[in-house]
């Protein structure tokens, strides 16, 4: 067991992608993210998870973010055995948010996007089982966006 | 599987059950303890913290409508006029029972500790306008009447005060009425 | 003489059947799309979200200290550990150090209720398995703890115990000694408990072998809490990664050990939850001894404000990791707050380990999962 920091994880990422990780996020954010692009995140998990220096075999948490003008998707992962954890974000544009799916690095992922897909309206590109989870299969819309407008009637239910 | 292991399967199930049985048997015959309540005839004494049915004391209410910006879901509703000494007068103040949830931050929130939770939960209606309940109990005409009795007061005492030759004097509010 | 029958027109059809959402043993209102060939069931399809209130919508929309009481909704079965997991969260982001005695309440409270929600646990799990005798012990247990919290915040389910800043108000007098007889009567009934049903021939011939997770599997699907230490894998978060006054208290890491069956099936889980209720009194006696005098509230402005940043904040709750994923942008109500639960992401896993199994080992899966539906479904 050898618990590293954010710092150190950055490090290792930024050794293995170069530019393709972007930056470290620690002002005020606990824990510490590294922003990388949509496109290389199932790469980067899959390094995450199977590096034997970081080993983050415990997806946490998948959490999209509406900012208004673009979206972000932020990962929570954990480290079962080294006991380190870190985030990672992906920014999304707003009017198409697409992202690769990572259901094929951790399972856990499937409900986890699910429940993304159907609250935020972010689409996980190849995933296994895209349909929503929460909501009925004929909702529309995403209720968690900023921009929401909540419905007057379902199915001719006054809500 | 073998008739030995069968067997063993069998008696071993039985001296589980029986050990089982023997505990509930047990509480069966000696009860230790009486844990019912003939309800409408006994009644438990709650606790001193029991966060039951809100209750406003009105009169000691300072109209500062804490309670109404803090209740999460919005079950607290009240309308006041200007008084004759500048304070506010409660006209209504209602809480929708069949919405509040009971989570007591309009009680810890209260200043003058007028808003309270009593020890009531018996609070079943016929119809859901029911569990609205009003605590101011007279009606408008009655409050302004009183409040312009009250401004008149006070300016009979300004003015007995202005007689005097005294500086400090109560400042009158005729304006009484006013919708806030 | 007659033909012999081919095997093709003896060829059995697959049904799909509807099991909930109103059904005894689901716990609540979880459907489960179950497709099934006579008794044994080829996949079982959870269909979430019957309960669905948007709880992480309605947190958008309330101030920071008002989302409190919705924390209870989020696990009705544990609600103390559910609002000061929302406590631990808001404090972390806004770095607020909260009163010692405060830290040693919460604790208390937690632990009560651990053991309270795991008796409702073992209880319906137990009635699920035909024998309803263990539901009536185990609420009859959880009704002092019930009684306790009562004392300590006038409800019985819906606490609202925790504030921003410390809890709402400090033990009463002679609630510590209620807790400590509590201990001691509530000890020697977990021997009881086992003596009465856990290793009752019918309760192991009926859980072991069934719905076997390896810890690789719990850890690869997310699942937290006892369900995945139920696989002998001994990750608690109250060690894993310490928070509040856990690292000074000390308790064991209840893991499965395949006592009966195999390392990680239903009747593994089952026992964790009856040996964490162990270690929660002895943490509860710890907490009892050491609990220092205090105040219980730290200042926090009433119009509270935490500065712009993220946090992610996760506890251990009594059905696993409850996180809450918290975004500020220094406004009075919270930017983006998401709950992650044990339950939710149990149900993950659910479609999968319920391939081949019989529809009555169904209900012992959903039993031994211990999920609540408000937490699913938020």
């Amino acid at each position: 067991m050898k618990t590293l920091s954010a710092q150190e994880i950055f490090e290792k990422l930024k050794g293995k992608f170069g530019d393709g990780v972007v930056s470290l996020q620690t002002e005020s954010v606990n824990p510490p993210f590294a922003v990388v692009p949509p496109g290389s995140i199932q790469e980067v998990c899959r390094f995450l998870k199977e590096d034997p220096d970081l080993l983050f075999d415990y997806l946490v948490c998948i959490s999209g973010v509406d900012h208004k003008d673009k979206f972000a998707v932020a990962y929570h992962v954990y480290s079962t055995e080294h006991r380190h954890r870190i985030g990672v974000k992906a920014m999304l544009p707003h009017d198409n948010p697409v992202i690769p799916t990572v259901d094929v690095v951790w399972k856990a992922a499937i409900y986890l996007e699910r429940e993304t897909y159907d609250l935020m309206g972010i689409v996980f590109e190849g995933s296994c089982d895209p349909n929503r989870i929460l909501l009925p299969d004929d909702w529309e819309g995403h209720p968690l966006r900023k921009d929401y407008i909540y419905p007057e009637q379902y199915h001719g239910i006054k809500i | 599987m073998g008739l030995r292991e069968y067997i063993s399967d069998i008696s071993e199930a039985v001296v589980t059950i029986a050990k089982g049985m023997r505990i509930t048997w047990k509480y069966g015959v000696d009860p230790k303890e009486e844990t019912t309540i003939f309800y409408p005839e006994e009644r438990m004494v709650m606790p001193e913290r029991t966060r039951g049915f809100l209750f406003n004391d009105v009169a000691r209410c300072i109209v500062c409508n804490m309670c109404v910006k803090q209740c999460p879901i919005d079950c607290i509703t009240l309308e006041s006029i200007k008084g004759a000494d500048k304070k506010n007068v409660l006209t209504s103040y209602k809480i929708d029972m069949g919405r509040c949830m009971h989570c007591g931050l309009c009680v810890e929130i209260c200043p003058p500790k007028s808003l309270v939770h009593t020890d009531g939960y018996e609070g079943s209606s016929h119809t859901r306008e029911e569990l609205i309940v009003e605590f101011v109990e007279d009606d408008l005409a009655t409050i302004k009447a009183r409040i312009a009795a009250h401004a008149a007061e006070l300016a009979k005492a300004a003015k007995a005060a202005e007689a005097a030759g005294k500086a400090p004097a109560a400042p009158a509010n005729p304006a009484g009425g006013e919708k806030k | 003489m007659t033909e012999p029958i081919s095997k093709e027109a003896l060829r059995t059809d697959e049904w799909t059947i509807n099991m909930g959402p109103h059904h005894p043993s689901t716990h609540g209102v979880l459907r489960l799309e179950l497709t099934t060939d006579g008794e044994i069931v080829s996949k079982a399809r959870p269909s979430l979200g019957y309960l669905h209130r948007g709880l992480e919508k309605i947190g958008e929309r309330v101030a920071w200290a008002q989302f409190m009481p919705f924390t209870d909704r989020l696990d009705y079965l544990a609600g103390m550990n559910c609002n000061c997991a929302y406590a631990w969260a808001v404090e972390k982001l806004a770095g607020i150090e909260i009163p010692e005695r405060a830290e040693w309440i919460r604790v208390l409270v937690c632990e009560l209720n651990r053991i309270s929600s795991h008796l409702v646990a073992w209880g319906s799990f137990c009635a699920d398995m035909g024998a309803f005798t263990p539901l009536l012990y185990g609420i009859r247990e959880r009704e002092w703890v019930n009684d306790l919290f009562e004392m300590v915040c006038g409800q019985r389910l819906t606490y609202n115990y925790a504030r921003i800043g410390g809890v709402s108000h400090d033990l009463p007098p002679g609630f510590l000694e209620k807790t400590k007889e509590f201990c001691d009567y509530f000890e020697p009934l977990i021997d009881e408990y086992n003596r009465l049903i856990t290793y009752n021939k019918i309760l192991v011939h009926r859980l072991k072998n069934i719905g076997v997770i390896s810890a690789r599997d719990a850890i690869e699907w997310g699942l937290s809490g006892p369900n995945l230490r139920g696989s002998g894998f001994a990750y608690d978060i109250r060690r894993a990664e310490p928070y509040s006054v856990y690292p000074k208290l000390d308790f064991n890491v209840v893991v499965g050990h395949a006592d009966r069956g195999t390392l990680g099936d239903c009747f593994d889980r089952y026992l964790v939850r009856i040996d964490e209720m162990r270690e929660s009194v002895k943490i509860v006696r710890q907490v009892i001894d050491r609990i220092p005098d205090g105040p219980v509230m730290a200042k926090v402005p009433r119009v509270f404000k935490p500065p712009a940043g993220e946090c992610y904040f996760r506890a251990e709750s009594p059905r696993g990791e409850t996180g809450f994923y918290l975004i500020s942008d220094g406004g009075t109500n919270a930017y983006r707050l998401k709950i992650r639960t044990g339950s939710y992401m149990a149900m993950n896993i659910f479609e999968k380990i319920s391939k081949g199994v019989m529809i009555s080992d169904i209900v012992a899966l959903i039993g031994s999962f211990d999920i609540i539906l408000p937490e699913t479904d938020r």
